[in-house]
């Protein structure tokens, strides 16, 4: 039994075994005769998925993703009624919580707190709705394009899921998948996967970020997640996230990196499973935490 | 593992050859779904990593650039990622089996020793109950064939730590594991 199988499987490679590891030499032998299993990957099936995908190389790839859309706004003051003359309009406010609102159409949207969406009782010729703050929608797929109206900027879709926000001087609309239209009456920008778009409302200027932090739409996921990310970043992120301030006691420690994900939940477990990483102390003083040790 | 040698041009791929690059896929599809599989354990996720990374090749066709082998370059790439799938990944996945440590004992002692699937099943519970962190060096360690010190730099923990973790890590297997292992060694 233990020869056939060390004959068969005795090249394999499994890490770095070091004198103090030889005791468990038996251990090593149990996973080297269950690591060789009859793993036949199917290479004809793994060629017509990754065929499909191939050509032409980017259009296609787009088209197959789930379209899935991130649209971050700034302010906005409701102002489009006039839209929604023929039928009854039904506001919804948030409060403190998050709130789940299904629309007519069958869309939904995760309102984030401190917001309000607008919409009417049943669509009429558009599929138009308001929002003021934040929400994250999940659009039906429909023949009538689906659009959003904060401040003086529109977002228009036809079947995707995206996230809208309200902060004080600007508009913006991150898509994480799918296409989605987005401006104002001067100008506008198709943004696709992986796009930020902003609008600087005292500048009206319309820009463009290839980048764009994913961590802005943790509040939908319930999960940050950084990867190779200084500390200065993240405490940036999780400032304007739990909307409070966070100081390093000196500016080395933001050159340190994190990686990993980190549920959104409580600021103070997060800041601890940080700093035990990074072997830096937590201290909390005057409702103002404060990572302090040596720096990266 | 046995492997066919075939001269393929890379700058062929380059300049959006389809033939070629399916060539490429063919004879080193399997070799490297089984190379990662090695590595992350798991026969969908390496299928997974190793289409990734054929798919990668071919969208950066352009930007890469190879300056040793072409088959050595798509190794390390897996590697690279099979390595991040269990630095990212694995610690998210919440453990699917809900199995007690008694429970995979009691298992061990009675599977057939000439079922390897049954041995894997088992090896796999006993590493499923390791505490997360703890089996994510473990596996850093075993299968990505990190060096300590390299788990310790990654993992942004001393190399004391590492050692600590590894160590309970194989003391716990070995218990888990005795039965299958005094069964074996008979």
């Amino acid at each position: 039994m233990k020869s056939k199988h060390l004959s068969t499987y005795g090249h394999l490679r499994y890490g770095n075994v070091s004198d103090e590891e030889n005791v468990d030499k038996d251990i090593c032998l149990l996973f080297e005769l269950t690591d060789a299993t009859d793993f036949k990957p199917d290479t004809e099936k793994a060629w017509n998925t990754v065929r499909s995908q191939v050509k032409p190389a980017t259009y296609v790839y787009w088209l197959r993703i789930a379209a899935m859309i991130v649209v971050i706004f700034g302010i906005g003051i409701i102002s489009y009624t006039s839209f929604f003359q023929n039928s009854e309009m039904i506001i919804v406010a948030s409060g403190n919580l998050t709130k789940d609102v299904i629309l007519p159409d069958g869309s939904s949207v995760l309102l984030n707190a401190n917001s309000t969406l607008e919409y009417p009782e049943e669509f009429g010729a558009k599929r138009s709705v308001n929002l003021a703050g934040e929400g994250y929608f999940d659009v039906e797929k429909g023949r009538k394009s689906f659009r959003i109206h904060v401040g003086n900027s529109q977002v228009t879709v036809l079947g995707t899921q995206f996230n809208v926000k309200e902060t004080n001087d600007e508009i913006s609309v991150l898509v994480t998948s799918g296409t989605v239209r987005f401006g104002n009456a001067e100008r506008s920008i198709d943004l696709v996967s992986g796009q930020e778009g902003k609008i600087i409302i005292d500048r009206n200027t319309l820009q463009l970020n290839h980048t764009p932090d994913l961590n802005k739409i943790a509040w939908v996921t319930g999960e940050f997640d950084f990867k190779n990310t200084r500390l200065s970043e993240v405490i940036s992120t999780l400032e304007s996230h739990f909307e409070t301030s966070i100081s390093l006691s000196n500016t080395s420690i933001g050159k340190c990196e994190v990686t990993g994900s980190f549920d959104t939940k409580d600021l103070k477990t997060i800041l601890q499973d940080i700093c035990t990483v990074l072997d830096l102390k937590l201290e909390y003083r005057k409702k103002q935490y404060t990572l302090k040790g040596k720096g990266c | 593992m046995p492997e066919k040698i075939l001269d393929i041009n890379f700058e062929k791929i380059k300049r959006g050859d389809l033939g070629t690059y399916e060539l490429l896929f063919k004879s080193h599809y399997a070799a490297i779904s089984r190379y990662a599989n090695k590595i992350v354990r798991d026969p969908v996720v390496a299928e997974e990593i190793a289409q990734e990374i054929f798919l990668y090749i071919w969208e950066k066709r352009e930007q890469i650039t190879i300056t040793g082998s072409l088959t050595s370059y798509i190794y390390s790439a897996t590697k690279n990622k099979c390595i991040n799938w269990l630095k990212l990944e694995l610690p998210r996945i919440q453990s699917t089996l809900d199995v007690s440590d008694t429970d995979i004992m009691e298992q061990a002692s009675e599977i057939n020793l000439d079922r390897n699937d049954e041995i894997k099943k088992i090896v796999n519970a006993a590493i499923e109950t390791l505490p997360k962190k703890c089996k994510e060096i473990f596996m850093l360690s075993r299968y990505g064939g990190l060096t300590y010190e390299e788990i310790a730099e990654d993992m942004n923990l001393s190399k004391k730590t590492v050692e600590n973790q590894m160590g309970i890590a194989l003391k716990k297997l070995r218990e888990i594991l005795k039965p299958l292992l005094r069964r074996i060694n008979d």
